[in-house]
């Protein structure tokens, strides 16, 4: 009796075997891509990437296996990147779930090391940045600025990224909006630290 | 004896219909203008067929080349490094740009085809501001893009798009 459900569960375990065998021998048949969006010529999908932000673009890219393709070959980079703007929208309505991947994303933790030492937790607020445990800062003053009106005085802007752990964010703002401080403080971040990317 | 330009076109979509437009409007166009510029205004004192674009479509985008006729020509790629601001969207082309869904994309193919950039550009900026602030599925339900990734690639955007402490 007892040899017999012996047999039995190599049976079941030999029937279970072939089960999965079966399922893994039969071929995916990629869906055929309807949506206006992934049918539009590849050029046009390009150019709409172009259009943005880089945590968007990823968004975008993990929707379906063209639209993957194009942002792997043209955007993709190991590191997230994220923009200031997508973390804080300010005209923008954005859904619940949106809101949790970008938190996910730019969401610090707390193991971050820095010469070994565990730091605290990087804190970013709008329009302020805690420098303590990023890796990597840089900026420049650009005076580029889009779709101003002819003779219209082009307005400096300071463009800027700050990275931590696997995150890196943008972020510009006004020149004039930087305060003396927060220009010390990058000041003696730049000199004190390596870029480690 | 002095050449005179012609001053305007007949297009005809691919449903037949014919529009009467100015040159001007219909040289926002750049491959209407290179065929003008390569046929000359005798052999273009025609008909232009306009194979790929329907009545209604190529109505609309007449309607933006008409409004946008003396807007100065946009500078060659300067958007070479930088990522074009979405939210740069003219009050007039925001509202030109409040149609369905279907007819939103039907004017960004149209304006790919007749090489009209600053109404692609319009376009492309439209969808993208539809884009931004959804997740991924938002976007699939929004668009009606079928989720065509086998579950080991499903498997490595996951690991590409999550946090690792060393990676």
């Amino acid at each position: 009796m007892e040899q017999k459900s012996e047999m039995d569960e190599q049976q079941y375990k030999l029937q279970e075997v072939s089960k999965k065998d079966k399922m893994a021998m039969t071929l995916f048949k990629r869906p055929t891509p309807t949506g206006p969006l992934q049918t539009l010529p590849v050029e046009v999908q390009a150019m709409l990437f172009q259009h943005l932000p880089p945590a968007t673009q990823r968004i975008l890219g993990a929707t379906s296996k063209t639209l993957y393709e194009l942002w792997k070959k043209f955007h993709f980079e190991p590191l997230i990147r994220v923009h200031m703007d997508e973390v804080y929208p300010y005209t923008l309505i954005t859904t619940f779930d949106y809101r949790q991947i970008l938190k996910g994303w730019t969401d610090p933790r707390l193991v971050l090391k820095r010469n070994n030492e565990v730091v605290t937790e990087l804190q970013i607020e709008e329009g302020n940045y805690y420098f303590e445990c990023a890796f990597k800062t840089h900026g420049k003053t650009t005076s580029r600025f889009g779709n101003l009106p002819m003779g219209a005085e082009r307005p400096r802007m300071y463009e800027g990224e700050i990275g931590y752990g696997f995150v890196v964010i943008e972020h510009e703002s006004l020149v004039e909006e930087i305060h003396e401080h927060d220009e010390e403080i990058l000041a003696t971040f730049e000199d004190n630290y390596e870029p480690l990317f | 004896m002095s050449e005179t330009k012609i001053q305007k076109l007949t297009l005809v979509a691919n449903d037949g219909n014919k529009i009467e437009v100015d040159r001007q409007v219909a040289e926002k166009s750049v491959l209407i203008k290179n065929m003008l510029d390569d046929l000359g205004d005798e052999q273009m004192s025609t008909e232009v067929p306009i194979p790929n674009v329907n009545d209604t479509v190529l109505k609309k985008v007449i309607e933006w080349c008409e409004h946008h006729k003396n807007d100065p020509a946009a500078p060659q790629d300067d958007d070479s490094d930088s990522r074009k601001k979405t939210t740069d969207i003219d009050e007039w082309d925001q509202k030109f740009m409040q149609v369905d869904q279907e007819m939103l994309f039907e004017i960004i193919l149209a304006s790919n085809y007749l090489d009209i950039k600053p109404l692609l550009d319009v376009g492309c900026k439209t969808v993208a501001n539809m884009i931004k602030g959804k997740s991924p599925e938002e976007i699939r339900k929004t668009f009606n893009i079928t989720n065509d990734f086998t579950p080991e690639e499903e498997e490595q955007i996951r690991r590409e798009n999550e946090w690792a402490e060393d990676r």
